[in-house]
């Protein structure tokens, strides 16, 4: 069988907060049901020319940022066509606003993105940090995603994308219209570390399960894998959370 | 000294006293706090006057263990030390510590008193104006508590920051090997002295590598040698920014989980140290250590004895018998810190004994995310496997998927409950490796203390402050 194939875009350059743990998981999981897998780093200046199901793109620093992005724009028109083709996207923090149609630094630097996601950032000055809770109401069940964020940018998503989900606890895209993420087709960006997928092995899997129906058709599903360890880890940060809020109402207070 | 002056000491010590005898802790800040509030100059005035002048020590990684190496040499010197021992690294804290050495009379006028302070990368910014160092030593700048500030470029932004306050007749102590840290000197009107190793790279990298472009132009940095993370040497093929040479050397290095032994090399000559605790990020802390003495105009033979007699600080490879069982405290702030306790346990062979506890309160940084950025594929073999922490079942996760068979790991979020069962499958004479990140090292240390007699944390520092003032 052929293994199912995963470009890791700029793996030195963007992995800020433990992003090539979205990798492992990837990985982990097919491994562990034996399905064939391979991950090829993507540099700056290495080719896309290969028939990849699944691409990810990490975080990265303004500065690093500003390095992939010529790179990847040189991609653009492939990516596209790819995109076309059924390829699976993951783009986290950076990377996810390097997916939309521009981003405008806190320093004034205009980063041109590559328009595969209707969204666009602007730089704030205050940092959104912190756990995150955020609900994909557009799937059943309605599943919880669990993350950190930790960006300077607020996204918004136009009408040609939907967001990935519904902030419960935390900032989301931008603090104030309490979406998180968003998504078009196949082509997802999030805001959250973790790392993101290990800690929702349920989105790992919607991923895998989306980029193995290409191959193998529509009523490929994967077999359920034991996720105990991954719902307690859930279930002990939702507590975290929660904690953490009833503590903080006390310091606000003083502050005032 | 000025009435306000006086009068702002006065009620630090008042607060310290009270806070004391409440059991609300040591009073190694709040004395500082409550002084700094009715005096803000109080840093300034008091640390003008130490007469051979105070050293400044910033790191994300090695901060504690370097000061602390630093005052072991101080004191081989014969000096009288007032330091900030133990991690209270904040404007507070370095207020405190100058208000506990005026207390002890160490700064009066005749007495040859230095100030060792080691200051938080944010912080330095803010005291380093007042406390005008004549050395201010730069150990690294790795991933470190990102929630906090951002990101790694913003850790360099705000030493650099501090170095904007300097007096012109400082001398910057860098280390070499890390471009972000060696970049700090290239526009600074102070002198340089640099430090590094010379000697063939470990072949082992760690995960997390966070500086891998030119600084200056950004293209990639080619390595000639790699010792661990971003730190080796290094060369820009495109604008020519490369590594200085360091002034300040090891060569020769001998690598045991006891002790390191390697040749200082230095402009006052060379000399065999034998560095009583392992792993090559402590040779690093050594070198930072030694130049920094060597740039306060100390001897070669005190920084070598001073070095020899050098006792690990608080949770920093100390090592704890209790009921026949050694316990070694390894603290594990951030992915460098984590990788280089792996690398250490595999100085020796066999299965190691381990416990790992993960918190996330504020002082451990509140984003797990870095132990993704951890190499725990390398862990190795082991015996007793167990996490806990806050985020235990983070961590349990995070071996899942570096291969960890879960069934070998056990997890129990209660530190006291984890500590107590390990230390319980542990056999009698053998060693137990615990990796905590600091708020667990400080909750580990209390129960460490109950069934060892440890002395407590502050107390311990109260004991090392007094060691100092007798300058024995």
């Amino acid at each position: 069988m052929k293994p199912l194939k995963i470009a890791h875009m700029y793996p030195e350059l963007m992995n800020l907060y433990g992003d090539c743990g979205n990798i492992a998981a990837l990985v982990q999981r097919c491994r562990w049901r034996e399905i064939p897998v391979e991950v090829t780093p993507v540099g700056v200046g290495d080719s896309l020319a290969d028939d990849y199901d699944i691409l990810f793109i990490g975080g990265g620093q303004d500065r690093e940022q500003l390095l992939v992005r010529d790179d990847l724009m040189s991609h653009r028109q492939e990516l596209v066509e790819m995109v076309a083709g059924g390829l699976v996207v993951l783009a986290v923090c950076g990377g996810y606003q390097l997916l939309g149609h521009e981003f405008l630094t806190h320093q004034g630097d205009l980063i041109d993105g590559l328009g595969l996601l209707d969204v666009t950032t602007v730089g704030g000055r205050k940092r959104l940090i912190g756990n995150v809770v955020a609900r994909a109401d557009w799937l059943p069940g309605r599943p919880v995603l669990i993350g950190f964020e930790n960006h300077s940018g607020r996204t918004k998503v136009g009408p040609k994308a939907q967001p990935l989900a519904k902030v419960e606890s935390g900032f989301g895209n931008n603090g104030s219209d309490a979406t998180e993420g968003a998504r078009n087709g196949h082509v997802f960006g999030t805001y959250l570390h973790g790392s993101l997928l290990p800690k929702n092995p349920w989105f790992a899997d919607y991923l895998l399960e989306a980029a193995l129906k290409r191959r193998r058709g529509d009523d490929f599903r994967l077999e359920p894998l034991d996720d105990a360890l991954e719902k307690a880890a859930r279930a002990s940060v939702e507590r975290r959370i929660h904690s953490l809020h009833r503590r903080r109402w006390l310091p606000e207070l003083l502050k005032r | 000294m000025n009435l306000k002056t006086k009068v702002a000491l006065a009620t630090g010590y008042l607060g310290g006293r009270v806070s004391r005898a409440l059991h609300l802790g040591g009073g190694t800040s709040l004395p500082g706090a409550i002084a700094l509030r009715l005096d803000a100059d109080i840093i300034g005035r008091l640390a003008e006057r130490l007469d051979r002048g105070p050293v400044l020590i910033t790191a994300t990684n090695g901060k504690t263990t370097t000061a602390n190496m630093l005052a072991s040499i101080c004191r081989a010197e014969q000096l009288k030390v007032v330091h900030n021992a133990a991690g209270a690294n904040l404007a507070f804290g370095v207020a405190a510590a100058l208000m506990a050495g005026e207390k002890q009379g160490l700064t009066a006028d005749t007495d040859e008193t230095i100030g060792l302070f080691e200051v938080d990368e944010a912080t330095v910014k803010n005291v380093t104006g007042q406390l005008k160092p004549q050395v201010f030593t730069v150990g690294n700048i790795f991933r470190d508590q990102l929630d906090r500030f951002g990101e790694v470029d913003e850790t360099a932004r705000l030493i650099a920051q501090g170095i904007d306050f300097l007096d012109d007749r400082a001398t910057l102590v860098l280390n070499a090997d890390d471009p972000r840290v060696a970049a700090l000197g290239r526009e600074a009107s102070q002198s340089t002295l640099y430090f590094g190793l010379e000697t063939a790279g470990t072949g082992a990298q760690g995960g997390a590598q966070d500086s891998k472009d030119c600084l200056i132009c950004g293209e990639p940095l080619v390595y000639s040698e790699r010792y661990f993370s971003h730190l080796g040497k290094y060369a820009c093929q495109n604008c020519g920014f490369t590594r200085p040479p360091p002034a300040v050397t090891a060569i020769n290095l001998k690598l045991s989980l006891s002790e390191t032994k390697f040749t200082l090399v230095t402009p006052s000559g060379e000399a065999e140290v034998v560095l009583p605790v392992p792993a090559l990020y402590n040779v690093y802390n050594a070198l930072a250590a030694a130049a920094a003495a060597l740039a306060s105009g100390i001897s070669l033979n005190s920084v070598v004895s001073g070095l020899n007699d050098f006792t690990p600080a608080f949770g920093r490879f100390e090592t704890i018998t209790v009921a026949d069982r050694r316990v070694r405290l390894m603290l594990i702030k951030n992915p460098t810190g984590f990788d280089q306790a792996i690398e250490a346990l595999h100085i020796e062979t066999g299965p190691k004994n381990i416990l790992i506890a993960i918190n996330d309160n504020l002082a451990d940084g509140t984003d797990v995310s870095w132990l993704w950025d951890v190499g725990l594929e390398r862990l190795g073999p082991t015996g007793i496997l167990a996490v806990s922490g806050t985020r235990a079942y983070d961590m349990a996760v995070r071996l899942k998927y570096a291969g960890v068979a879960e069934a070998t790991v056990t997890v129990e979020p209660d530190l006291g409950v984890a500590l107590e069962s390990a230390l319980s499958a542990v056999p009698p004479g053998s060693e137990l490796f615990v990796l905590p990140t600091y708020t667990a090292l400080l909750d580990l240390r209390r129960h460490l203390e109950k069934v060892a007699g440890v002395s407590a944390f502050w107390s311990a520092r109260e004991a090392t402050a007094g060691r100092e003032g007798g300058a024995s």
